[in-house]
């Protein structure tokens, strides 16, 4: 087992002998024994992508035998910020890689010299506005965040069209959503239509009356909504294609007409990691067109890239109507904007 | 040359003093008992000796080599200190047998098991135990796991054994009936032994020196007899058996003519009246009641009395007497079966030697027959 | 000669004179440390990790004057006090049904309610959010089908309910360990003085079983105040937020507010504390000697046809809490959507193929917590021991200070506790943060005092003198306790081990903040894939967590004959 490396598990012979005679030992003694991979191939992955996701992206990385092995450490987004910051304040960085769903933090790392002055070869291929302009981080995915309603429930006939329709208050108790405070994509949601000129902070006022359920994850709002107990709930795009692809779950997508919210989830390497080496061979290959064919193939999700096309069944990305965000206006007002929405949703 | 030697030991419970400035000396093939009532602190300084318990001043030597000074910083731990302890409740291990009990002490000595298992069985034998290795503790009487108990201190041969009243939670018969055992072992085996109780019969049987002790304290130490027929004070009187006490009026006596008179006005001829004299604590007269003689009504002799009969109980060998003299309660014990009833005046004698005069260390208490 | 010897002394150190301080100088800082930086973080101007800028009272008038932490707490004291009443009625009845009257099958009521305690009120909680989710969950059909309004399990009454019927075994036992062990001739005394059986009842029996059912109401209390899976699967859908999901989410959203986390940690660490002090003073104030541990053959009360309202009350209770969870777990876990409809078309076992075979985290989690639990639990026990024997069995001056402070975590919340770990140790240059180490320490330190205790009712029961004579044959100290203490404490012992490996097989609120890579725990899994929204594989993985417990308790009760429930009530 991996987790058996010297500075790790539980091996030394005082936990070892207590743990023999607990008589719980199972074989897992093997365990501990066994030969501990190399620390320089080792790179620490930090993300905010679903296990579900990133653990059979990782999968393929770690089968392609580049010399580097790739391990997962999962977690919301901002508690993953919250390890790496911490980590970085005691100078002990297990993380090498942060690939989480908000760009705002990678500014403030590249702020603080905190990222690795690499530049990917494949740096290219990715536009404008999906990478830093020193090319320190690169938009790693491209998240569409849409609504999506469970189509036993309701028929495609009634159900809403627009976030408009969305906030009725025909759907009072119907409605989930995640908490803007929680996620990058959810505060990227709240950005995107509170400053947009049909919606604004009116619309979010309006949408609190509707008794929203605001959950920590997309996750699960989605199986509330595929049970039919939040028959409409705001979703990511690629979380309603895949549920619908792999299990064949009973919700449809709707791409709202007024504004389809974008979040980028950069991918960077930490300069402080243990590994650089080691996590570029990965970095390069994430952002390379077999690894974002491969993760857009596990989930359906848009990449940044132009030469890998969405799977069937998804709108173009060009198709979208995507708001440009200023990144830098978008950081800044974070604290603001989640305390106004504390304040309406009373919190 | 004494073996053991307890000096000036002070044992403090927090704000309590357990023991103060005590000092024991025993001999090499003696056997001394600490004797107290409870919370007189004989425990205590029993457990000093063995080192289950560590002290604030003095010292503990035994054959010579200091086991205990805090003043130099010496403490040896008890389990290498040669010694051997009989525990009042057994302290038998219950997992183990009769035979892992006893040779425990070997096996970490690191004995080899065919000496083991010969010395287990010879000191079971000696304890009248004989053939019980595979028994378990609690498939035995108390008396036998009593002798358990001691054969398992025996084992190692210790240069000393420590009792802590190991026969109080035995029934009465049983316990008369050890502690003969006991003595006759002990003496047998010429072992040194510091035995512990608050049974004074118990301690005249098994000791050939008595340390009475109270409150931290020794009152007084000498052969059994001796602290028997000669206590120096109120309590070492009445602890090791009956005794009648008058408070002295000093100012009626007259110690230089061996004249003590008590407070409700005879006096007494005594071979002590000279101890008047040493201290100026309140003092009483003491007598044992079987030191007491009834003589016929007109003799006249020296410290002879009447006094009115209370009350009469015929115990078989003997008859007990509570009488009246002159307000003050005495206690009698004369042999055979004495005939009289409550109201008849008798007439007491009693030598003057046997009249003691020994210091009220309880003066508050009123004085009565024990 | 005299000085040779003691010469050679020096030389040869006893082992008691290391392994005594050293394991008190160890614990000390493993629990004061989390706590100094708790500390440092409440009254400190700028969060721990930057600069110092100064000291301040600002954040805890913060915590003390904002309506929405005022808020928080009292949704704590709501929820807390809700759930201890509701426990407690429970457990009270179901305690003198079983210990006090005829009511058929008591052995088997006495086991099943006993049954929730070895799954989480975690998962207790989600199970209930399947079960009564609206117009889909089973409940809620069987409801609808009877007319009845449907439950919305997202309330307080949900909280409550789900945490009530999840912490009733702990008054449960407390309360008929105390029926148990009352000696019978109490209750005929007041018989014979006239009293009637309601009389006995109320002036006798409930008088003496009063500081045992306050105990166990009292932990209920203090348990459900830290209680951080429930709320945070039930209360935080409907924005209701007590003060532990509302210290989560101080920390874990951007930017974080630590400062604020520690302040309104103080504010629990203050509840808490103040139910253990109330705790303490009743214990001290009123231990009857009555409750002698002899086990008395209890007077039993003839309730009629009342039996069988008794055993229907049983039953339900027992459906509730064990039977529905575990069902609607079970069925979860091997379809593969959850929806009303109820066929056997989803059926796959996709979901236990994934667990053990598709995602090698999930396996590593597993292995993780097979390793974690039953080496924590060991450890634990084996410091309990070295604790006991200190406050005990020695002399030593510390002692009284060791008795406290090792119950220090009792008071702490484990969300707070875990937050000062996980800087404690990200801190401390030594390998143990990011590795399982971390999780070792935590679960050892977190429950310190519960194993303490534990073993302390055993330790109390070995007299002395049966060390000592060891001592007195030439075995020393490590000598003593192999030949002596550890044999006869063999039984409370297994019994406090297994309690630990329960606890920490399910352990969440200081797994979650001090997992890392490689170190996940099955816990921790259970809840990332609830925050995913991953029914199936999270069903899958809490039956094989209930699986685990269920299987230590049967083998590990087996193999050594120990009744848990008995080493749960002390």
């Amino acid at each position: 087992m991996k987790a058996s490396k010297e500075k790790g598990s539980i091996s030394s012979p005082t936990s070892r002998r207590s743990f023999l005679k607990s008589g719980v030992a199972l074989g897992l003694s093997s365990i501990c024994g066994k030969a501990a991979t190399d620390e320089s191939r080792r790179v620490t992955l930090y993300t905010s992508m679903p296990s579900k996701y990133s653990n059979p992206a990782v999968k393929v990385f770690n089968d392609l035998n580049t010399g580097v092995h790739v391990d997962v450490f999962y977690s919301t987004t901002y508690q993953v910020l919250q390890r790496v910051i911490a980590e970085l304040t005691a100078d002990r960085l297990i993380a090498d890689i942060m690939l989480i769903a908000d760009p705002g933090p990678y500014l403030d790392l590249k702020a603080r010299g905190e990222l690795l002055d690499y530049v990917t070869p494949h740096i290219d291929m990715y536009p404008p506005g999906q990478r830093d302009v020193d090319g320190l981080w690169v938009n790693g995915r491209t998240i569409a965040t849409i609504f999506a309603f469970n189509h036993r429930v309701l028929s495609a006939n009634d159900a809403p069209r627009s976030w408009e329709e969305f906030a009725d208050a025909d759907w009072a108790n119907m409605l989930g959503a995640m908490d803007v405070r929680q996620g990058g994509t959810a505060y990227s949601w709240y950005y995107s239509t509170r400053n947009h000129p049909e919606l604004g902070v009116r619309w979010w006022k309006k949408l609190a009356k509707t008794n929203l359920v605001l959950t920590r994850g997309h996750g699960a709002l989605m199986d509330r909504m595929v049970s039919g107990e939040l028959p409409i709930t705001e979703q990511l795009d690629y979380y309603v294609w895949e549920k619908v692809r792999n299990k064949n779950a009973p919700v449809a997508a709707v791409y709202p007409a007024e504004v389809i919210p974008i979040s980028l989830a950069p991918i960077s390497i930490l300069r402080r990691g243990p590994n650089n080496e080691g996590a570029k061979i990965f970095y390069d290959w994430w952002l390379s067109k077999h690894g974002q064919e491969t993760i857009a193939g596990i989930n359906g999700i848009y990449s940044p890239r132009s030469d890998v096309t969405p799977l069937p069944g998804k709108p173009p990305f060009d198709s979208l109507n995507t708001m440009d965000i200023d990144l830098t206006d978008f950081s800044r007002s974070r604290e603001a904007l989640q305390k106004e929405f504390t304040q309406i949703f009373g919190l | 040359m004494s073996l053991l030697v307890v000096k000036n030991l002070v044992k403090r419970f927090g704000s309590f003093t357990a023991v103060e400035e005590i000092t024991v000396e025993i001999a090499k093939g003696e056997v001394c008992t600490l004797l107290g009532p409870s919370g007189c602190g004989k425990t205590t300084t029993l457990r000093c000796i063995a080192g289950l318990e560590s002290f604030d001043a003095g010292s503990v030597a035994l054959d010579g080599e200091v086991l205990a000074d805090p003043a130099k910083g010496v403490f040896v731990p008890p389990e290498e200190r040669n010694l051997g302890m009989v525990f009042q409740s057994y302290a038998l291990w219950p997992h183990k047998s009769v035979g892992e009990n006893v040779s425990l002490g070997l096996k970490i000595g690191k004995v080899s098991a065919a000496e083991i298992r010969g010395r287990v069985a010879d000191v079971l034998k000696m304890v009248g135990m004989a053939g019980t290795e595979k028994r378990f503790p609690d498939s035995l009487s108390g008396g036998q796991q009593q002798r358990v108990s001691l054969a398992r201190a025996l084992i190692l041969q210790p240069a000393c054994l420590l009792f802590d009243e190991p026969l109080s939670n035995l029934d009465l018969l049983l316990r008369e009936r050890m502690r003969f055992e006991i003595r006759e072992l002990l003496v047998k085996l010429g072992i040194t032994a510091v035995y512990v109780t608050h049974d004074q019969s118990e301690a005249m049987v098994i000791s050939d020196h008595i340390v009475v002790m109270k409150e931290g304290a020794v009152k007084q130490e000498g052969a059994p007899a001796d602290i028997y027929t000669r206590p120096r004070s109120r309590f070492a009187a009445e602890f090791l058996g009956r005794a009648n006490l008058l408070p002295v009026d000093r100012a009626a006596s007259a110690p230089a003519e061996g004249l003590v008179a008590v407070t409700n006005g005879y006096i007494f001829e005594s071979g002590e009246a000279a101890r008047l004299t040493e201290s100026d604590e309140a003092m009483l007269v003491a007598f044992r009641p079987e030191m007491a003689r009834l003589v016929d009504a007109d003799e006249n002799l020296a410290n002879a009395f009447d006094a009115q009969v209370r009350s009469v109980s015929f115990l078989g060998a003997q008859t007990q007497l509570e009488l009246d003299f002159s307000g003050d309660d005495l206690n009698l014990l004369v042999p055979g079966h004495y005939q009289a009833s409550a109201g008849d005046t008798v007439r007491v004698v009693i030598n003057a030697e046997d009249v003691l005069v020994i210091v009220d260390d309880d003066p508050d208490v009123q004085v009565l027959p024990s | 000669m005299k000085e040779s010897r003691i010469s050679l002394r020096w030389r040869r150190p006893r082992i008691e004179t290391l392994v005594f301080p050293g394991v008190t100088i160890l614990l000390s800082c493993a629990i004061l440390f989390p706590l100094g930086f708790l500390v440092y973080g409440a009254f400190s101007i700028t969060p721990i990790g930057t600069p110092n800028e100064g000291y301040t009272l600002a954040n805890l008038i913060e915590v003390l004057s904002n309506p929405r932490y005022l808020q928080a707490i009292g949704h704590t004291l709501i929820t807390a006090s809700g759930s201890t009443l509701l426990a407690s009625g429970i457990g009270i009845s179901m305690a003198y049904l079983v210990a006090r009257t005829n009511v058929p099958g008591p052995r088997l009521i006495r086991m099943g309610v006993m049954i929730p305690f070895f799954s989480s009120p975690f998962v207790g909680a989600l199970a209930w959010s399947l079960l009564a989710q609206k117009d889909v969950g089973l409940i809620s059909i069987v409801m609808s089908f009877f007319g009845l309004p449907a439950i919305n399990i997202y309330s307080v009454g949900g909280i409550i309910w789900v945490q009530g019927l999840f912490y009733a075994p702990y008054v449960f036992i407390f309360c008929t360990s105390a029926l148990y062990n009352m000696d019978p001739s109490l209750e005929e005394a007041g018989h014979m003085s006239g009293l009637n059986r309601r009389q006995v009842m109320t002036r006798i029996t409930i008088p003496l079983i009063a500081p045992a059912i306050l105990s166990g109401m009292l932990l209920t209390f203090v348990s459900t105040a830290g209680q951080f899976g429930v709320p945070a699967v039930l209360g935080t859908p409907f924005n209701y937020y007590v003060i532990t999901t509302y210290i989560y989410d101080l920390t874990m959203t951007y930017p974080s507010r630590f400062n604020m986390a520690s302040s309104l940690s103080f504010v629990l660490f203050f509840i808490v504390a103040l139910g253990v002090w109330v705790q303490n003073r009743i214990i001290q104030g009123r231990s009857y000697t009555t409750l002698s541990g002899k086990g008395f053959r209890p007077k039993i009360v003839d309730i009629g046809g009342w039996r069988w309202v008794a055993v229907g009350f049983a039953l339900t209770f027992i459906l509730c809490s064990s039977i529905l969870p575990l069902l609607i777990l079970g069925y979860v876990s091997v379809v593969s959507l959850y929806t009303a409809e109820y066929s056997w078309a989803f059926l796959t076992l996709d979901n236990y193929r994934d667990l053990f075979f598709g995602n090698d985290m999930n396996l590593r989690a597993i292995k993780n917590t097979l390793m974690l639990a039953p080496s924590a639990a060991m450890l634990a026990v084996v410091l309990a021991i070295v604790i006991n024997w200190v406050t005990l069995r020695t002399r030593l001056r510390y002692r009284r200070v060791v008795d406290y402070l090792v119950m220090i975590p009792v008071s702490v919340p484990h969300v707070v506790l875990a937050i000062g770990m996980l800087w404690t140790y990200i801190y401390l240059p030594l390998p143990i943060y990011g590795t399982l180490w971390i999780l070792l320490i935590g679960y050892v330190t977190g429950f310190i005092p519960f194993a303490v205790r534990n073993v302390a009712s055993t330790f109390m029961q070995i007299d002395k003198s049966l060390e000592e004579a060891a001592t007195m044959v030439g075995a020393n100290w490590l000598r003593t306790v192999r030949e002596v203490t550890l044999p006869l404490l063999k039984p409370g012992l297994v019994g406090a081990w297994m309690l630990l490996f329960i606890i920490y097989v399910r352990e969440l609120t200081t797994s979650i903040f001090l997992y890392s890579p490689n170190s996940e725990v099955m816990a921790v899994m259970i809840y990332n894939r609830w925050a995913e929204g991953d029914y199936g594989p999270l069903c899958a993985m809490a039956m094989a967590q209930v699986f685990f417990i269920g299987a230590v308790i049967f083998l590990v009760g087996y193999i050594f004959k120990v009744d848990i429930s008995r080493s749960l009530a002390q």
